[in-house]
């Protein structure tokens, strides 16, 4: 079975990669978008399981991302889960948005802990 | 002359003096009244300028409304403002020129004496050359001299010493209404200065939240993934020094977060909205969910009524008490829990966080909520001491209190109350 693909979106190149380490340790392909201006057609045309996504970025945000994944019916039900820095800035919008919602620092429990979890709703779903 | 001739002189005088009396008595009756009125209408104008902040509407009044009081055809005012003078007709013309003190020595004379000049047969000013009367009167303030007032008429002789008295009564409430705008000008531009700074400030803070985190999350990933994958393969000191560093990073991460939430503490909007309580409670304990899981930490929650408030600062609230309760367990708990209850009160409503921790000594239980107090001696616990503190603001901003009970071995309950949900009317909290 080949393993399901995270896109880790984060402007940070070193945290970006540690995350995409951190990812493939958990039993992904990982995969790192550090210009988030591109970070829609990719998530589009390789479609994976899950997108870890940070809001604080240039060009384009966070939070216009996870508005244009949602807004996009070949996205929309891609689970992202948001990683930010200061949750009380967070908008409704984006709590909504979310699948879920870590605060930074994000700890390898954490990503631990999501990734058993979609890795047990991505093998429902191929079961089906 | 006759007995009977001066019998009558007497009566003669008295009657003339009677008419005289009478006439005298009339018009000081008519001057008194006339006094009177100008004091009554003294006392109006000084109303109106002191109701207003703005200079232009405390100016306007007066080129409108001291006609009541004094003859003028001509109304100028001239005030210091900082090291410059400035000069503005109100009334009439001319329209002022730059203002030259040599060529205005009357003006000049009131400014350096600081002492009123009444002016009756025309003056060597060239700004007020055409008129004949004038009256000059300093305005000051407790800071000094402020500048001057001047009323004129093309007239001769027309202004007597009454006339100043009037116009030295209305100088008095002109500088002081000029004096309340001046602060009042003063205060706004210092207000706006520091609601800048303010925001300048919050922006920075968030600016720095958000650079500090990037290597700080890179630094507790790295550490972590590095004893997660080589555990096996260095000695156990590697690992234990890496986790070191993993820890000083949890701690920085900690600092920066409440050093954060008080700045935004310190601003943001005063918008009460009924809370789902319960909502937040779960939101709270799902940022602590992996703590939880791997402490094995029995958590219930009850029924928990609804609040008046604003929900990320609740949150807040609880992430903060449940974070502590977490962290004060203990190490050799056999049965750590967490219960959290709410209850309604007629006034308000309470809520408690209980733990059966390691539990707080009374003596330490006073400064508990007071800024960068840490009362435990537990070790390998990160924190500032900023938690409770913060916590005990956001409580008081919301309108609540907080407290505390605590058995040294057994555990501790916070407690804090809120306004009820009902207590919020279309988002605005009732009085």
């Amino acid at each position: 079975m080949t393993k399901p693909l995270a896109y880790v979106v984060d402007d940070d190149r070193l945290l970006g990669e540690a995350y995409v380490h951190a990812l493939q340790m958990c039993g992904f392909t990982a995969k790192h978008i550090q210009d988030s201006t591109k970070a829609l057609p990719l998530i589009t045309e390789e479609q994976p399981v899950v997108v870890l996504l940070d809001m604080q970025m240039p060009m384009l945000n966070g939070a216009q991302v996870l508005k244009a994944l949602r807004e996009n019916e070949s996205t929309a039900d891609i689970k992202v889960i948001v990683a930010t820095a200061n949750h009380l800035m967070l908008s409704e919008e984006v709590r909504a948005q979310a699948n879920l919602v870590l605060q930074k620092p994000v700890s390898m429990d954490q990503i631990r802990q999501f990734a058993t979890r979609m890795l047990t709703l991505h093998k429902a779903s191929e079961a089906d | 002359m006759s007995d009977g001739d001066t019998a009558a002189l007497p009566r003669q005088l008295e009657a003339l003096d009677r008419e005289q009396l009478l006439q005298t008595s009339r018009k000081l009756l008519a001057e008194a009244d006339a006094l009177s009125s100008r004091i009554s209408v003294l006392n109006e104008i000084g109303l109106a300028i002191n109701e207003s902040l703005d200079l232009e509407r405390i100016e306007h009044v007066i080129a409108k409304k001291a006609k009541w009081l004094l003859d003028f055809d001509h109304c100028s005012v001239c005030l210091k403002e900082d090291d410059d003078w400035r000069i503005k007709t109100l009334f009439g013309g001319p329209e002022p020129e730059t203002l030259d003190l040599g060529k205005m020595p009357n003006l000049a004379q009131v400014i350096y004496t600081p002492r009123p000049v009444i002016i009756k047969a025309g003056s060597e000013s060239t700004f007020l050359k055409d008129y004949a009367s004038q009256i000059i009167i300093p305005l000051m303030a407790e800071s000094g001299f402020m500048g001057a007032i001047c009323f004129a008429t093309t007239e001769s002789n027309r202004y007597t010493r009454d006339d100043l008295r009037i116009g030295h009564m209305l100088a008095l409430q002109l500088s002081s209404a000029i004096r309340n705008a001046r602060n009042f000008a003063e205060l706004q531009v210092t207000q706006a200065e520091l609601k800048m700074r303010v925001e300048e400030l919050d922006a920075y803070g968030h600016t720095i939240a958000h650079d500090l985190k990037g290597p700080l999350g890179n630094v507790k990933l790295r550490a972590e993934m590095f004893s997660m994958k080589f555990r096996e393969q260095v000695p156990e000191a590697a690992t234990k020094l890496v986790a070191g560093i993993g820890q000083s990073a949890d701690q920085m991460t900690q600092m920066v977060n409440q050093l954060l939430t008080l700045a935004k503490l310190r601003t943001g909007d005063e918008q009460f909205t009924p809370v789902n309580v319960r909502k937040v409670v779960d939101a709270a304990l799902e940022r602590y969910s992996h703590l939880v899981e791997t402490k094995g930490i029995h958590v219930e929650v009850s029924e928990l009524p609804d609040a008046c408030g604003q929900a990320q600062w609740i949150e807040e609230i609880f992430a903060n008490l449940i974070s502590n309760a977490i962290k004060y367990m203990g190490q050799e708990n056999a049965t750590p829990s967490i219960t959290i209850t709410g209850t309604s009160q007629p006034a308000a409503v309470r809520y408690e966080v209980r733990d059966t921790g390691i539990g707080i000594k009374p003596e330490a239980q006073g400064s508990l909520f007071e800024m960068f107090s840490r009362v435990h001696e537990v070790p390998d616990i990160e924190g500032i001491g900023l938690g409770l503190s913060i916590v005990s603001r956001i409580i008081t901003r919301l309108r609540g209190e907080i407290g505390v009970e605590s058995t040294y071995g057994e555990g501790t309950t916070f407690w804090f109350t809120l306004p009820p949900a009902t207590t919020c009317v279309e988002g605005e909290l009732s009085p």
